[in-house]
C-alpha cells in the first residue's frame, strides 16, 4: 500500500506542492486585491477555489494513467486489484485533506492579517467538514466510474453532474413534489397525494417518452427501455429509503413517552402539532407506503428482467448510487436517533452532535462501498 | 518441483468469444513458444495468467501456487515484458525504476546498472525519447532485474526490426543458461521461436491446438508438394491444410500420413512453424 501511494506521489512530482500553493497564493491575492480593505469581511468566498486543488490533483494522476494505460502496468506488478484500489482511494483523501488544510491556512493568515473575529474564523473552520464530504463522495465516486468506463472526462463530469442531480432530487423532488424528506412532510400529510405525485412522475415521463419518439424515430426501443428503468429505479429507491424511515423514525416518535405527555398537557409548539397528528394517522400512512413501495419494486424486477443490454442497466444502476450514498448520513443518523437511544429534542434545536456523527460515518462507509465496487469491476473488466 | 506453470481446464467467455478448456504446462528451465493468429486468445490467455482478467473456470497454478490466492508473492518471481509501452512517459528510466524497484522483495539495483550499460540506457532520459526498441529493452531491464523465475514476454517482438529481433533472442538465451529461469514468448513472429523455443504451444479461436516439444512436433508434421492431379477425395480427407494453385499444391500432414504419397512424385519437407501455424489456422 504504501509503495502505491509514494508511486502516486512520484507520477505527480512537484505537482503535489505546486498546485495548493499555487492555488493558495492565488486565492490569496485576489482576497488581497478585494477584500482586504473590509476589516469585517470572513468567508470562504475568496478561497472556495481551492477546492479545486483535490480535483486538480486527482484529475492529473488518473489522466498520467490513462494516457500511458499504466494501471496495467501496476496490475502486473506484485500488487493484488484490492490494494491498487484503496491506496488509489486513499490518496485522493490525501489530496482533499491537503485542499481542505490550504484551506484552513490560507484564512487563518486572512484572519491575523485583517483581525476579523474568532468566532467568524471558528464558524468558517468547521463548516468545512461539509464540503470535505462532498469532495470526498464526488473525487470517489469518480474514481469508481472511472474503472467502470475508462473515460476520464466523462467520469468527471457525471461524478459532479451526478452530485448536482442529488442535490436536486433532494432539495426539490424530494421535498416539494414526491416525498417530503424530515418533518416537512407532516405539513402537509395527506394519503391521496402520495399516489398523485407518483402518477405525476409517470404521465411526465410518458409524456416525455411520446414526444422523443416523434421526434427522434431512429432511437432504438432499448433507449426508452432504459429510460423507464432508471425512472422506476429512482422513483423506487425513493420510496424504499422512507419506507425505512417511516418504520424506524415515526415508530419511535409515537412510542415515545414524553411526546405524549405533552399533546396531553395541550401545550404544542407548530411542529408538535404535526408530530401529533402523525400519530394518529401512523398505520394508514405506512400501510399505504408499503403499497406503493412492493408495487414499485415488482415494476423494478420486471424491467430488470426484460432489459437484456447490461451495459444500460449497470450505468442505471451505478447513476442511483450516489443517491443512495447521499441518503446515507440521515439513515445514519435516524438509526443513531432511534436504535442508540441517544437522548436529543426531536423538535426545536438542530442536533448538531448527531448530525456531524453522521457525517463522520458518511465517508468511511462511501470509501468502503466505492472501493469495493471499483474492485468488483476491475476483476469483471474484460479489456485493458 | 518441476513444472513452473499449470494451466488447467481454463475458460474464459467474452462477448463474441470464448477461451476455451486451456490446457497446458511449461517446465522449469524451458522456454516456451506460444503463438498463434492475431485474436487467438493469447493476450487473453498471459492476462489470464497474471490474474488481470478472472477466469470463468479451470485452475492456473505458478511455482505451484494458485494465481489469485498467492497473487502478490507469484507476482514478484514474474519479469513481464508488454507489447506496447505502459510506462509513464513524462518520467525519466531511473524515476521510472525508483517507483517500480520498491515493489520487488528481490529487485538488484546493480543488475539494473548492468543491464542499462548493457542496452545503452541513458537513466536521465525521459521515457517519451526512448525509440521502440529502446523501450522494450527498458521494459527487459526491468523484468530483468529482480531476479524473476519466469518471464512472460507478451509479443515483445512485433513492431521491431529484424537485427533488435535478433538480439533480443540472443539476451534471452543468455538469461535461460542458468536453467532456473523460465519463459513464455508469446507471439506470431514463428521465426523467432524457431531459434530459441524448447516447447512450442499454438492456440487458436480460443484452443489450444497442440502443446508439444518444439522438435517433436516440427517431427510429426509433413509439407507435402506436388501435381494437383494426385489429389483425390481420400487423400484430401487426410490433410491437415492444402493450398493450391497451377502450379501444383502444397499441404501439411501428420508423419504417419507421408505414406499416402509413397506412389506419387512428391516433395517431402519439414515445416516451419509458420507453415504449420498457417496451415492449421486455416483448418
Amino acid at each position: 500500500m504504501k509503495n502505491l501511494i509514494m508511486a502516486d506521489l512520484k507520477i505527480l512530482g512537484s505537482r503535489v506542492w505546486r498546485i495548493p500553493l499555487g492555488f493558495a497564493a492565488g486565492s490569496f491575492v485576489l482576497s488581497l486585491l478585494t477584500g482586504f480593505s473590509d476589516t469585517d469581511y470572513t468567508s470562504l468566498v475568496y478561497f472556495i477555489n481551492l477546492f479545486l486543488v483535490p480535483v486538480l490533483m486527482l484529475y492529473e494522476l488518473l489522466r498520467e494513467e490513462q494516457k500511458n494505460k499504466s494501471e496495467m502496468m501496476i496490475l502486473t506488478m506484485p500488487v493484488n486489484k484490492s490494494r491498487f484500489v484503496y491506496s488509489k482511494f486513499m490518496i485522493t483523501v490525501f489530496f482533499i485533506l491537503l485542499g481542505i488544510f490550504s484551506l484552513m491556512v490560507s484564512l487563518i493568515t486572512q484572519n491575523l492579517i485583517n483581525g476579523s473575529p474568532i468566532s467568524q474564523l471558528y464558524s468558517n473552520l468547521t463548516g468545512l467538514y461539509f464540503y470535505f464530504c462532498v469532495l470526498s463522495f464526488v473525487a470517489l465516486f469518480c474514481i469508481s466510474f472511472y474503472y467502470y468506463t475508462s473515460k476520464l472526462y466523462f467520469s468527471l463530469f457525471s461524478a459532479t453532474g451526478g452530485l448536482l442531480i442529488v442535490l436536486f432530487l433532494l432539495a426539490w423532488t424530494s421535498e416539494k413534489i414526491l416525498l417530503p424528506i424530515n418533518s416537512s412532510w407532516l405539513h402537509d400529510f395527506d394519503l391521496f397525494l402520495y399516489p398523485l405525485r407518483l402518477i405525476y412522475v409517470m404521465v411526465g415521463t410518458l409524456i416525455i417518452n411520446y414526444l422523443m419518439k416523434i421526434s427522434f424515430k431512429k432511437i432504438p426501443e432499448k433507449f426508452y427501455l432504459n429510460g423507464w428503468f432508471f425512472v422506476i429505479s429512482t422513483v423506487t429507491a425513493m420510496y424504499a429509503l422512507n419506507l425505512f424511515k417511516i418504520i424506524f423514525f415515526e415508530y419511535k416518535v409515537i412510542s415515545d413517552a414524553g411526546l405524549k405527555t405533552v399533546i396531553k398537557n395541550g401545550i404544542m409548539t407548530h411542529e408538535q402539532v404535526n408530530w401529533a397528528n402523525a400519530i394518529e394517522k401512523f398505520y394508514p400512512h405506512l400501510i399505504s407506503y408499503l403499497i406503493t413501495t412492493v408495487i414499485l419494486i415488482i415494476l423494478w424486477v420486471i424491467l430488470f428482467y426484460k432489459n437484456k443490454d447490461r451495459i444500460f442497466t449497470y450505468f442505471s444502476l451505478i447513476s442511483l448510487i450516489p443517491f443512495i450514498a447521499m441518503s446515507l448520513p440521515e439513515i445514519i443518523y435516524l438509526y443513531f436517533r432511534s436504535f442508540l437511544q441517544i437522548k436529543i429534542q426531536y423538535y426545536g434545536d438542530d442536533p448538531y452532535f448527531i448530525a456531524t456523527i453522521s457525517q463522520i460515518v458518511f465517508i468511511p462507509f462511501c470509501f468502503i462501498v466505492f472501493a469495493k465496487l471499483t474492485v468488483l469491476i476491475l476483476n469483471s473488466k474484460t479489456s485493458y | 518441483m518441476n513444472k513452473i506453470l499449470e494451466i488447467n481446464g481454463v475458460t474464459k467467455e467474452f462477448k463474441g468469444f470464448k477461451l476455451d478448456n486451456i490446457t497446458f504446462t511449461l517446465d522449469k528451465g524451458y522456454i516456451m513458444g506460444f503463438i498463434g493468429p492475431n485474436g487467438a486468445g493469447k493476450t487473453t490467455t498471459i492476462r489470464l495468467i497474471m490474474n488481470l482478467l478472472k477466469k470463468d473456470s479451470g485452475e492456473i497454478k505458478i511455482f505451484g501456487m494458485d494465481n489469485v490466492t498467492d497473487e502478490v508473492p507469484i507476482k514478484d518471481r514474474i519479469g513481464f515484458v508488454y507489447e506496447e509501452n505502459y510506462f509513464y512517459e513524462h518520467l525519466t528510466v531511473n524515476k521510472m525504476k525508483e517507483i517500480i524497484a520498491p515493489f520487488y522483495s528481490r529487485w538488484d539495483d546493480d543488475k539494473f546498472s548492468e543491464y542499462c550499460d548493457k542496452f545503452e540506457l541513458t537513466p536521465k532520459k525521459k521515457i517519451r525519447d526512448l525509440s521502440k526498441g529502446t523501450k522494450m529493452k527498458f521494459s527487459l531491464a526491468i523484468a530483468l532485474s529482480h531476479n524473476a523465475e519466469l518471464l512472460i514476454l507478451d509479443e515483445p517482438t512485433s513492431g521491431l526490426d529484424p537485427v533488435f529481433r535478433d538480439k533480443l533472442m540472443d539476451i534471452l538465451r543468455e538469461e535461460i543458461q542458468d536453467e532456473n529461469k523460465s519463459i513464455i514468448f508469446s507471439t506470431h513472429i514463428t521465426s523467432d521461436l524457431e531459434k530459441i523455443a524448447d516447447y512450442i504451444t499454438f492456440i487458436n479461436n480460443g484452443r489450444i491446438v497442440f502443446s508439444n516439444q518444439k522438435d517433436i512436433l516440427l517431427e510429426n508434421y509433413k509439407i507435402i508438394k506436388g501435381d494437383t492431379g494426385i489429389l483425390n477425395e481420400e487423400i484430401r480427407k487426410e490433410l491437415l491444410g492444402i493450398k493450391e494453385n497451377k502450379f501444383g499444391f502444397e499441404a501439411l500432414c501428420d508423419y504417419e500420413k507421408e505414406s499416402l504419397f509413397s506412389k506419387f512424385e512428391v516433395v517431402t519437407e519439414k515445416p516451419s512453424l509458420e507453415q504449420m501455424m498457417v496451415y492449421l489456422s486455416n483448418k
